[in-house]
C-alpha cells in the first residue's frame, strides 16, 4: 500500500499518555430472563499508550472482540469502565480521534469506494474540499483507483478490506482500532499493512489490533495482552515476553569448525569477537499455546510475572 | 352540482382549538415518556440488572441534552443521502411502475363512476402506495443495519442517535415525497383527462315543448349521449338556456344559438362543470324546534348514525341555522349574481311511499336573527337527495307592499342571518346536521385544494417513516414492520378504538367479541349470566383501559386524510391545515424522541 499524506503530528509521542484505560471491565451476557449465558469478559484491567503498537490476543471466543466493542461503545460494560482518551466510551465525542477497521468490513455494498469514503468523511463534519481531497489519498494509499467507481458489491474479500481500512483513516485518527486488521489479505497485502500499522506508529499514533496471526503479531506489536477465556493470562512487551531467562544465548561470528565443538573455551582461547550473550526468544507461537494449555489446565486470573 | 357529502366534524377555528389541543399533548407526551422509560429500564434491567441500568439512563439523560441540540446537519445530510441511496438499491420506484400500471387500468373499474370517485381512488391509491413504501423502508433499514453490521462503521465516527434517527427519516421522508409528487401529478393528469369532455346535439333530436293551451313555445328538452354510452337529460327555457341532469357527479349547460336566417338552430355545450371545485362553505350554528314550535325537536327516526336529526313536515318542526361573519365582499355580485348560494345537503325520510318519483316540499325562510318580521321571500324547493343543491339568497326584493329590501341591509344584523329550513309535506321528514346546509363564500382553486390534500398524505407518511424508524429502534426487521402496521391501522381508526375503549361498542371489548365469534352470537343479544361471562367482562375491563392509553398515545392518522374533503370539492381551510402541521409537529417530535432514547439504550452489537 502507498503512502498517504497525513497531517502533521502536533503533540511528540509520549510513551506515558494513557489513551485507552480499562479498570475492572466486566461484560456478561444475559438471555432474555436475565439468566447469565456467558463471562465473556472478567475484571480487564488495561492501559494502552500514546504512540504504541499494541496487540490483542486470544483464541476465538476469548473476549478480545468483546474488549474492542466495549472500547467502542458498541456493548455496554455490565461493570466497570472503559475508557478512551479519558472519556467514556459511549461518549461519541471520543470517536472524532479514533478509526476503526471491524473483522469483516461491514461496508455499503451499493455505493462505490468514492461514495463511500465521501459518505464517511460527511459523518466527520468535514468540508467537501477535505473529503475530495482525503478520498483521493486514501484510494490512492490503497491502491484502488482502478475500481473506485466500482459499487462494493463487486470488490473482492481483499479489496473490502483495503477501502474498510480507508475509512478508518479517513479522519488521520490518533487512536486506530484494528479487529483482525490483515485477514482476507494476500501476503502481499499482509505485508503492506503491516508495513502501514508500523508507519502509522512513526506518525505518533496509537495503534491497537486484534489478531490470530501470531506472526503478525509478534512482527509489529510493541505491547500485547493474551486473553483466554474472558481473563487476561498475559501482558507486557512482546520482547520481554518471549525472552528466555533461564537460557543464555551466545552469537558470535567467524569461528572455525573446530572452535564450534567446545564453544565457550574456543571463545576464550582463541580469542574470537563476541557479538552478544543474552537470553534467546522462543516464537509468540510457542507462548501462546502454552498460556493456552495452562489456562485450560488451570482456569483462573492469572499474570506471569 | 355535486354529489351529496357529509361533512360530519364541523371545522373548528385554529385558536379555538389550540389551547385544548396543548393540554392534551402536554397529557400525551407525559403517558409515552412514562411508557418509554418504563420500558427502557425494564429492558435494561433484563440485560445488565438494575443498577447498571439506572446508571446508564442516567448517563443517556445528561447526554440528551446535547444529542438534540447540536446536531449536525451535514451528518443529518449524510445519513439520509445514505437512506435515499439504499431505498434506490431496494429497487423503490418499483412501487411507482406498480401504480402507474394501476391508474392505466382504473379506468376500467370506474367507467361509470362519479368525478369524485375518481379523485378519491387515486388520492387513495396515491396515499397507500407512499405511506407502504416509506413504512417498508424505515422498518426495514435499522434492523438490517444491525444485523449486518454496517451500523458500526457509523456509530463509531463521531454521530449522535438523534442524527441517525433524524437522517433516516428525513431520507425516507424525501423518497416518500418524490413519490407522492409524481404519483399525485399523475393522479391529476390522469383524472382531468378522464373528466374532460364535450358533447354535441343533434338538432332533430330536440323536443320542443309548447303550452297547450296556445301552442306558445315555452322550453327545449332532450337527452345527449356520446360513444361511451355516457348520457344527459336536458331542458331548456324558452330562450334557449338551461343545463343537463346532473350524471357521474357533473352537469353542463346549454345555450340555444339561433340559425343566421333559414340555418338551423344550434346548440352550444359547455364542457363538464361542477367538476373539480374547491367550495368555501360558512357553516353556521344549529337548532331544531319541535312540531309544536318549541325549543328542542329534531327527532330520530330509527338511523343508527345519529348524525343528522328529522323535522316532520307539515308541522311548526324546524332547522334553524344562524351563520355568522357574513359580509357582501365574501360573495361577489360578479360571482354570484342571483344572491348568496346556500346549499342544501338534505336526508329525506318518508313515512309513506307517495309519488316516489317527486321530491318533498320544503322550503326556506331567511330573516334577521331575532326579529322574523324582516325577512326575506320565502322560498319553496323540491328536495333533491344524495346531491348538494344549490339555493340563492336575493341580495334585493320587493315585499307586497312595493317596499325595496336588500339582505346585507335589511337583514343581515352584525354579519348574522338567521335560515330556517321546513318540511312543507305531512308526514314526510327533511333529516340534516349542522354542516348539511351551509352559505357558499366563494371557491378556491382546485388544484390548490388537491395540493392541501397531498399535504395530509404527506404529513401521514412522515409520521408513519417515524414510527417505523422509531420501531426499528428497538425490534428486529419483522417485528418492527408489523409493529408499524399495527399502529397505522389502529391509527387510522382511533374512533373506533375509542368505542371500544369506553365500552360504546356494540357487543362488547377484545375478549367478548371474541366469545361471540366462537358462540357465533349477534351484537345486541345479551350473554348467558355465568362466571365466564364475568371472567371475561373483568379482562374486558382491563384491556379497554389499556386500549384507552393507546388510543391517547397513537398518532390519530384519520385527521390528516383530506382526501374526502377534495374530492367532493370542499376547500380545506387554513385553520385546518394550520392544525395538521401543528398536530403532524406534536405526533412527530414525542416519536422521535422515543426513537431517540431507545436508540441510545441498546447495545448495536452481539
Amino acid at each position: 500500500m502507498g503512502a498517504v499524506v497525513t497531517a502533521p503530528v502536533v503533540e511528540p509521542a509520549q510513551q506515558t499518555d494513557v489513551v485507552i484505560e480499562t479498570r475492572n471491565l466486566t461484560k456478561v451476557y444475559r438471555d432474555f430472563w436475565g439468566r447469565q449465558k456467558v463471562r465473556a469478559l472478567n475484571a480487564l484491567d488495561l492501559e494502552v499508550r500514546r504512540g504504541e503498537i499494541f496487540g490483542l490476543l486470544g483464541p476465538n471466543g476469548s473476549g478480545k472482540s468483546t474488549t474492542l466493542k466495549l472500547l467502542l461503545g458498541l456493548l455496554f460494560p455490565t461493570s466497570g469502565q472503559a475508557l478512551i482518551f479519558g472519556k467514556e466510551a459511549t461518549d461519541v465525542t471520543k470517536n472524532e480521534r479514533l478509526g476503526y477497521l471491524p473483522e469483516e468490513s461491514y461496508l455499503y455494498r451499493f455505493l462505490n469506494a468514492e461514495e463511500t469514503l465521501d459518505f464517511y468523511g460527511r459523518l466527520f463534519n468535514m468540508s467537501k474540499e477535505t473529503r475530495r481531497q482525503r478520498t483521493a489519498e486514501l484510494i490512492d494509499m490503497v491502491k484502488l483507483n482502478w475500481a473506485k467507481k466500482r459499487q462494493l458489491r463487486e470488490y473482492s474479500k481483499g479489496m473490502t478490506r483495503r477501502i474498510g481500512l480507508a475509512q478508518a483513516l479517513i479522519n488521520d485518527p490518533e487512536l486506530i482500532l484494528l479487529d483482525e486488521p490483515t485477514s482476507g489479505l494476500d501476503p502481499i497485502g499482509t505485508r503492506e499493512m503491516k508495513e502501514l500499522i508500523i508507519r502509522l506508529k512513526e506518525q505518533g499514533k496509537t495503534v491497537v489490533m486484534c489478531s490470530h496471526l501470531l506472526a503478525d503479531v509478534q512482527d509489529v506489536c510493541d505491547r500485547i495482552a493474551i486473553l483466554h477465556q474472558g481473563e487476561l493470562k498475559e501482558l507486557g512487551r512482546v520482547d520481554d515476553l518471549l525472552m528466555q531467562q533461564d537460557v543464555t544465548e551466545i552469537q558470535a561470528k567467524g569461528l572455525s569448525e573446530a572452535a564450534k565443538q567446545e564453544i565457550q573455551d574456543v571463545i576464550r582461547r582463541h580469542h574470537a569477537e563476541t557479538i552478544s550473550i543474552g537470553h534467546p526468544s522462543s516464537t509468540l507461537e510457542d507462548l501462546f499455546l502454552e498460556i493456552v494449555r495452562d489456562s485450560e489446565a488451570r482456569p483462573g486470573k492469572r499474570i506471569r510475572n | 352540482m355535486l354529489l351529496s357529502y357529509v361533512i360530519e366534524n364541523t371545522p373548528l377555528r385554529y385558536f379555538d382549538w389550540i389551547g385544548s389541543a396543548s393540554l392534551q399533548w402536554v397529557m400525551v407526551v407525559g403517558i409515552l415518556a412514562l411508557v418509554v422509560v418504563a420500558a427502557s429500564f425494564l429492558i435494561g434491567t433484563i440485560l445488565n440488572g438494575p443498577w447498571r441500568t439506572e446508571r446508564v439512563m442516567y448517563g443517556v439523560l445528561r447526554d440528551a441534552a446535547g444529542d438534540l441540540f447540536r446536531i449536525s446537519p451535514r451528518r443529518v445530510g449524510a445519513l439520509a443521502r445514505l437512506a435515499i441511496q439504499e431505498s434506490l438499491s431496494r429497487w423503490v420506484l418499483v412501487a411507482l411502475a406498480v401504480f402507474v400500471v394501476a391508474v392505466m387500468f382504473l379506468s376500467w373499474f370506474m367507467r361509470d363512476r362519479a368525478v369524485t370517485a375518481y379523485i378519491d381512488y387515486l388520492m387513495f391509491i396515491t396515499a397507500v402506495l407512499v405511506i407502504a413504501v416509506c413504512c417498508f423502508l424505515s422498518a426495514f433499514s435499522l434492523p438490517t443495519d444491525i444485523a449486518q453490521r454496517t451500523i458500526y462503521t457509523i456509530v463509531t465516527k463521531p454521530v449522535r442517535a438523534s442524527e441517525i434517527i433524524l437522517g433516516r427519516i428525513i431520507g425516507f421522508s424525501t423518497v416518500g415525497t418524490t413519490l407522492l409528487v409524481v404519483a399525485s401529478l399523475i393522479g391529476y393528469v390522469f383524472a382531468v383527462r378522464a373528466v374532460t369532455h364535450g358533447h354535441s346535439i343533434d338538432p332533430t333530436a330536440v323536443t320542443t315543448l309548447t303550452d297547450q293551451r296556445d301552442g306558445a313555445v315555452i322550453g327545449y328538452e332532450g337527452t345527449i349521449r356520446d360513444d361511451s354510452g355516457h348520457s344527459h337529460y336536458f331542458s331548456l327555457d324558452k330562450e334557449g338556456h338551461g343545463a343537463t341532469s346532473v350524471e357521474r357527479g357533473h352537469y353542463h349547460e346549454i345555450t340555444l344559438l339561433p340559425g343566421e336566417g333559414d340555418a338551423p338552430a344550434t346548440y352550444a355545450v359547455t364542457g363538464p362543470l361542477g367538476v373539480f371545485q374547491a367550495r368555501v362553505p360558512i357553516i353556521g350554528d344549529l337548532k331544531f324546534t319541535t312540531r309544536e314550535g318549541g325549543e328542542g325537536g329534531g327527532v330520530n327516526v330509527g338511523d343508527e348514525w345519529e348524525y343528522r336529526k328529522f323535522i316532520e313536515g307539515a308541522t311548526q318542526a324546524k332547522a334553524i341555522y344562524t351563520f355568522s361573519g357574513l359580509r357582501p365582499e365574501l360573495f361577489p355580485e360578479d360571482q354570484y349574481p342571483l344572491g348568496v348560494p346556500i346549499e342544501l345537503n338534505l336526508g329525506v325520510f318518508r313515512s309513506y311511499k307517495g309519488d316516489i318519483t317527486r321530491g318533498i316540499l320544503g322550503s326556506l325562510q331567511v330573516h334577521r336573527p331575532g326579529n322574523l318580521e324582516a325577512k326575506a321571500e320565502e322560498q319553496f324547493f323540491t328536495a333533491k337527495e344524495f346531491v348538494s343543491d344549490r339555493k340563492y339568497i336575493p341580495r334585493k326584493w320587493t315585499t307586497a307592499d312595493g317596499k325595496e329590501m336588500e339582505l346585507f341591509r335589511d337583514i343581515v344584523r352584525d354579519g348574522q342571518i338567521v335560515v330556517e329550513l321546513s318540511c312543507e309535506e305531512p308526514a314526510q321528514y327533511f333529516g340534516v346536521g349542522r354542516n348539511d346546509v351551509y352559505l357558499l363564500a366563494g371557491e378556491q382553486p382546485f388544484l390548490w385544494n388537491y395540493a392541501k390534500g397531498c399535504l395530509g398524505i404527506w404529513f401521514q407518511m412522515v409520521l408513519a417513516t417515524t414510527v417505523g424508524v422509531m420501531w426499528s429502534t428497538i425490534v428486529n426487521t419483522a417485528v418492527s414492520l408489523l409493529s408499524t402496521i399495527g399502529c397505522l391501522v389502529l391509527g387510522f381508526f382511533t374512533d373506533m378504538l375509542v368505542n371500544i375503549a369506553t365500552g360504546q361498542n356494540l357487543g362488547g371489548g377484545v375478549f367478548e367479541s371474541m366469545i361471540r365469534i366462537a358462540k357465533q352470537e349477534n351484537l345486541t343479544q345479551q350473554l348467558d349470566a355465568t362466571v365466564s361471562t364475568e371472567v371475561v367482562k373483568s379482562a374486558d375491563h382491563v384491556a379497554n383501559r389499556f386500549l384507552r392509553v393507546v388510543s391517547y398515545i397513537l398518532p390519530d392518522f384519520s385527521q390528516f386524510y383530506n382526501v374526502g374533503a377534495v374530492a367532493n370539492g370542499y376547500d380545506i381551510g387554513g385553520d385546518a391545515m394550520l392544525m395538521q402541521l401543528t398536530a403532524a409537529v406534536a405526533y412527530f417530535v414525542p416519536i422521535a424522541v422515543a426513537g431517540y432514547f431507545f436508540l441510545k439504550l441498546r447495545e448495536l452489537a452481539k
